[in-house]
């Protein structure tokens, strides 16, 4: 029994150990927030998540611009490529955003406070809410 | 307990056919939610393949953490031969959770690999039982192998509760919580085919731990059974993905952008080479009609009988991640099979001795 014990105790030590590793690795894994993202000093490669609240589309400069809000209320200007967008969305004018799920990677331009996007990622939270069809 | 193992095997058999009808029901007629922001809504037939397996390899994670501790406190060899054929199955299950996943991600997500807090969880789950095995085989002392590795089982099922966790734990996650699901998930339809697959995919992996655990009281009938069984689900699963992977041919195929107009004279926003076009569809839509809308957009369509900007008709195609995720699903129940009905070279190696 004391032997039995002995093992319990390693392997209650050792499974807290794995949590906290675990633990650490997923929440640091979370998507940065806009108000994070501004606090930086050095240009990085970041990923952020924010509420959409504003677009805007330039077709001479075939940029889009993304304004992402953070839980604090901060907003981000995110500048995409029109090209890649288009390429990967869709036609400017008919993308679907779902507001709440937008999830930014870009490299982060401390001097002038912007992200150049390198890709968008979407999640799907809303479209489980929509109507069911087949094919 | 031989003639329940024969039942068990016969019962698996019938249930690995199962699975692949209720499969390939599920990609040919299921439904999938009609608006979605990225990709094409078609994709979320994906729920029916990749969900269930996801959340089945929790149980038998959690059969291995049970098996362990019970293997520590009686130091039986059978609870041992459950710890590793648990985790054996569990890790299959894991792999194929991963892969499918980061397939259907590209699709509906945009990127086939996010770090998004959830797929971090499962990786890592992943990993940690890989070790399992590592470490297992490292070990030629036959009475501390199963008591390290065991040990080992109970520390790394820590993984298990962290992934599943995960999205509530960064707060922040592109998957879904299950109360998001919840709506979906309510329509009867969805609930009895997502339930059915899951209960099957369940039952599958649980007679194959109980049969890997007891391998050898096998008789070569019911090896045989398990072998056409497995090899039938295959043949029926790639048969249905050749079937959606044909329907791409005799059209011009294209993604829909933007619909305009009534069903009976509708225009569609379509991609043609590398520019954007209106094509008008000559076929009525209102099929396509979901609580008003023309739910078209998103989808991967055929356009039959096309010249000038017009075709005649139209066919939704089941997306290339859907069809590839059921490919990898024949591969992952050959996977099962492989490791049911391999012949270890001696009964030592069966739980990872060294021959």
């Amino acid at each position: 029994m004391g032997k039995s014990l002995k093992l319990f105790s390693v392997a209650v030590a050792l499974f807290l150990v794995f949590a906290g590793i675990g633990y650490y690795a997923v929440k640091s894994s979370a998507y940065m927030d806009v108000s994070q993202v501004l606090k930086l000093d050095h240009r990085a490669k970041v990923t952020v998540r924010g509420y959409l609240v504003g677009t805007q589309y330039d077709a001479q400069a075939r940029k889009l611009y993304l304004w992402l809000e953070g839980k604090h209320g901060e907003k981000l200007l995110a500048i995409a490529d029109a090209s890649y967008i288009e390429n990967k969305y869709g036609p400017i004018q008919y993308l679907q955003w779902d507001p709440d799920n937008v999830v930014l990677q870009g490299i982060y331009d401390p001097q002038h406070k912007v992200l150049v996007v390198t890709d968008i990622l979407e999640g799907c939270h809303s479209n489980y809410g929509q109507p069911a069809a087949r094919t | 307990m031989p003639d329940s193992i024969e039942k068990a095997g016969y019962l698996l058999a019938l249930l690995l056919v199962l699975d692949a009808i209720v499969g390939s029901y599920a990609v040919l007629r299921a439904p999938y939610p009609a608006f979605v922001n990225l990709g094409s809504p078609a994709a979320y037939l994906n729920i029916y393949i990749h969900v269930p397996v996801a959340m089945t390899s929790y149980v038998f994670y959690t059969g291995a953490f049970i098996a362990a501790i019970l293997y520590l406190h009686r130091r039986s060899e059978r609870y041992d031969r459950y710890v590793y054929s648990f985790t054996l199955v569990a890790t299959l299950y894991a792999a194929y959770t991963l892969i499918s996943g980061s397939i259907w991600a590209h699709e509906s997500w945009g990127s086939y690999w996010n770090w998004d807090p959830r797929e971090t969880g499962v990786l890592l789950l992943f990993l940690a039982y890989l070790v399992y095995f590592a470490l297992r085989s490292s070990i030629s002392d036959p009475d501390r192998r199963p008591v390290v590795s065991a040990t080992y089982a109970i520390a790394a099922y820590s993984m298990v509760p962290i992934s599943y966790a995960a999205p509530r734990i960064a707060q922040s996650s592109l998957h879904p919580t299950k109360a998001l699901l919840q709506g979906f998930m309510e329509q009867p339809e969805v609930r009895a085919i997502f339930f059915t697959k899951t209960v099957i995919v369940l039952l599958i992996g649980l007679l194959a731990v109980m049969l890997y655990a007891n391998r050898g009281q096998l008789s070569p009938r019911t090896r045989r059974a398990i072998g056409v069984a497995v090899l039938s689900s295959v043949l029926i699963i790639i048969g249905v993905s050749g079937y959606l992977a044909i329907q791409y041919s005799g059209g011009e195929v294209t993604r829909v952008y933007a619909v305009f107009g009534a069903p009976t004279s509708a225009k569609l926003l379509v991609k043609m080479g590398h520019s954007f076009a209106n094509v008008s569809i000559a076929e009525d839509l209102s099929k396509y009609v979901v609580e008003g809308k023309i739910a078209l957009v998103g989808h991967v369509v055929k356009l039959v009988g096309l010249s000038d900007h017009s075709a005649k008709s139209l066919e939704v195609l089941v997306p290339s991640c859907v069809i590839l995720d059921f490919i990898f699903y024949a591969l992952f129940i050959s996977g099962l099979g492989y490791i049911l009905l391999r012949k270890p070279a001696s009964i030592g190696e069966e739980y990872g001795e060294e021959p």
